[in-house]
């Protein structure tokens, strides 16, 4: 379920004017009519990005009225943050086991092993 | 004993090419930090993930070099 709606997500935000109408309904709510305004596309064509947003529960659901506002539900993003969390406390653990290792380390010692250092 | 002082890591992502930096400081001289990158009995210390045994097979560490190393969990390799 949630590897589910994560790749709803991720895929969502592949399109840049889908990101677009995220950055600018950021910024607060706005109507269909005044968020398809800028756009080159039709107002369908721009109704039909939002329901790709509103499928992933980025974005509320359209209504019927282009004038009701449409609002960003941001929790969505934890979504994202927690899997992308992930792989940086990796990243962190390893550099902190990098810190340990350099803490051990002689201030003396060669920037690189001897050549003949026979490995296992 | 001596403590060890960790930074915070942060990863950037470039947005003209497929590439994922890695920024990170540590509180050591360039010298060691490399040390800890090409010896190969340091990087099995710190660099593998953590639940599994990290083994360097082979380490040619310089530009166009090549390395394999193989991580082990029990029998699984």
């Amino acid at each position: 379920m949630a590897a589910d709606a994560l790749s709803k997500v991720f895929s969502a935000l592949a399109d840049p004017t889908r990101r677009d109408l995220v950055a600018r309904l950021a910024d607060g709510d706005a109507t269909l009519t005044e968020l398809a305004a800028p756009y080159a596309v039709s107002v369908q064509a721009v109704a039909k990005h939002l329901r790709v947003l509103s499928d992933t529960g980025l974005v509320t659901k359209p209504q019927t009225s282009q004038r009701t506002p449409l609002h960003l539900d941001a929790d969505v993003f934890d979504l994202m943050t927690a899997w992308i969390e992930r792989y940086r406390r990796q990243a962190e653990e390893r550099y902190t086991r990098l810190d340990a290792v350099l803490c051990e380390l002689p201030d003396d010692i060669e920037p690189t092993p001897p050549p003949t250092r026979a490995r296992s | 004993m001596t403590t060890i002082r960790t930074n915070e890591t942060e990863i950037a992502s470039d947005p003209t090419v497929p590439l994922v930096r890695i920024t990170r400081t540590f509180d050591a001289p360039p010298h060691k930090v490399f040390r800890a990158h090409t010896d190969p009995d340091l990087l099995v210390q710190w660099l593998g993930p953590r639940d599994l045994e990290m083994r360097v097979d082979h380490y040619d560490c310089r530009t166009g070099g090549s390395y394999r190393h193989l991580h082990v969990r029990g029998d699984e390799e």
